[in-house]
């Protein structure tokens, strides 16, 4: 039936286990890289079943590249004649004990100012600076999943910090 | 160490706790810090990978027969093999159940052996036993239909919620998540509910919203439905939103939205913007149209 050399992703166990590895990053992917508007969470979905339809033909070694490639596709193709409008809300009100009190005073203005800032990056720039700083990923694991140099994603970063730093009038 | 450095050990998370008390020395760490507190609470929204997985086997499931179709392809022998076998088992094993379906966004109407007419509204399935019908005149209905009953025995329709047995008479049965609704336009129509039986008389709209019973009269003649339009009085609001859902198969985004609000008034099934208008401007939201999905807010 299948190619016996790839039917791998085929079995149940390998699929969960690149679902395991694989949806909370190419989650995360899409919305850093797009905004919450396109739905991450059924570009995961979508993303995966496409990798099951072509279980037969894909190997698990380039599954990652797979899911990542059909993900940024499919929100590409949704948001082709749109305006992309990035809205990185998800503001989770003043509960977090690791902010500061005077932080609190200007919490609204400075995160106005950072969603602004953020959302003139490069899709690029952010994808690697909040993967960097908002999920705490290494500069390596972060050039894996991207499939980027370490070096690339440094400069993705220390220019995403810069832009930032100058809009927000730290520098 | 040079700043440059630190900065860029900082930067991969990677710094130990020496360089972190040089990082803190530093000028811009306070401005840092709190551009990586702004970063934080931007993080994205948590992915619950268990609960999403399983959501994703749903999906699969559904698509699982076309991709054994797909599959034949490559087998062509074994296939027709299977297809033979396939044929055989659906002669001799499965029931002649006949099953009608309306579409999201369509109305199907159908005639049934004794020439009652059914029409189907959006979303709606209708299935039953076609080579038995003189006999068992009964069918099992998932959605909302209306019925127009040619005279003869009793005549039944079994929804997940109650069951509506009938004698020539024109009436619509809506049966949706947590809704039951039966409406008896002409005749009377006995609803069995819970395992209690009531009577309804023309122009009665027996209703269960969420576990509870009401009782209205209308003077409507047909279902609003079926001239293309969806009426509600005294609706929750939720059920306001998965009919248009339905009518237009597009997809509502309502987190900030009350749905549980009582809902009075109607909407249009030929153009998308009024009908949202109708339903929105009532209770002040604005909404957004984003090719099949459509954001309430306040």
């Amino acid at each position: 039936m299948e190619h016996p050399l790839f039917k791998d992703v085929c079995e149940e166990h390998v699929y969960a286990s690149l679902y395991e590895r694989h949806a909370k990053d190419l989650h995360d992917f899409i919305y850093y890289k797009y905004g919450a508007h396109c739905n991450p969470e059924d570009k995961v979905q979508e993303a995966f079943i496409k990798l099951w339809e072509k279980c037969g033909e894909i190997p698990p070694e380039k599954a990652k590249s797979f899911l990542f490639t059909v993900a940024n596709n499919t929100t590409l193709n949704e948001l082709k004649h749109k305006k992309v409008v990035l809205k990185h809300r998800e503001t989770k009100g003043s509960s977090h004990t690791h902010i500061t009190p005077e932080f609190l005073m200007e919490e609204n203005e400075y995160l106005k100012k950072f969603e602004k800032a953020l959302s003139k990056l490069s899709e690029g720039q952010r994808v690697a600076f909040m993967m960097n700083r908002a999920e705490g990923k290494r500069h390596k694991e972060i050039a894996e999943l991207l499939n980027i140099s370490r070096k690339a994603v440094e400069k993705r970063i220390y220019t995403a910090l810069d832009k930032l730093r100058k809009e927000l009038g730290d520098i | 160490m040079k700043e440059k450095d630190i900065l860029s050990k900082w930067l991969d998370n990677d710094l130990n706790e020496q360089e972190l008390e040089a990082f803190k020395q530093l000028d811009a760490s306070g401005s840092l810090h709190k551009l990586d507190a702004a970063a934080k609470l931007y993080k994205a929204p948590n992915f619950d990978v268990p609960e999403s997985y399983a959501r994703l086997q749903e999906a699969k499931k559904a698509k699982q027969a076309v991709k054994r179709f797909t599959l034949r392809q490559f087998v062509a022998s074994a296939a027709a093999v299977i297809l033979i076998a396939f044929g055989l088992y659906a002669a001799f094993f499965t029931s002649d159940l006949t099953m009608h379906e309306a579409a999201m966004g369509h109305h199907t109407s159908l005639t049934l052996p004794d020439s009652s007419e059914v029409i189907l509204n959006a979303g709606s399935q209708l299935s039953f036993d076609e080579d038995n019908w003189q006999n068992d005149r009964s069918l099992s209905l998932e959605g909302e239909a209306y019925f127009k009953v040619a005279k003869g025995e009793t005549f039944t329709v079994a929804t997940t919620q109650g069951t509506v047995a009938v004698k020539g008479t024109q009436f619509n049965v809506k049966s949706r998540n947590d809704y039951f609704e039966v409406t008896c336009f002409e005749g009377a129509v006995e609803v069995v509910y819970n395992k209690k039986t009531y009577q309804l008389p023309a122009g009665t709209n027996f209703r269960v919203t969420n576990g509870v019973l009401s009782e209205f009269s209308t003077q409507a003649g047909i279902p609003s439905w079926i001239e293309n339009k969806s009426v509600f009085k005294s609706v929750p609001y939720g059920q306001v939103l998965e009919e248009l859902e339905r009518q237009y198969s597009i997809q509502f985004v309502t987190k900030e939205i009350d749905k549980n609000v009582i809902f009075t008034g109607s909407f249009t099934h030929e153009d998308l913007e009024t009908a949202l208008k109708a339903i929105t401007l009532p209770l002040l939201l604005t909404y957004e149209i984003d090719e099949t999905l459509v954001t309430l807010k306040k």
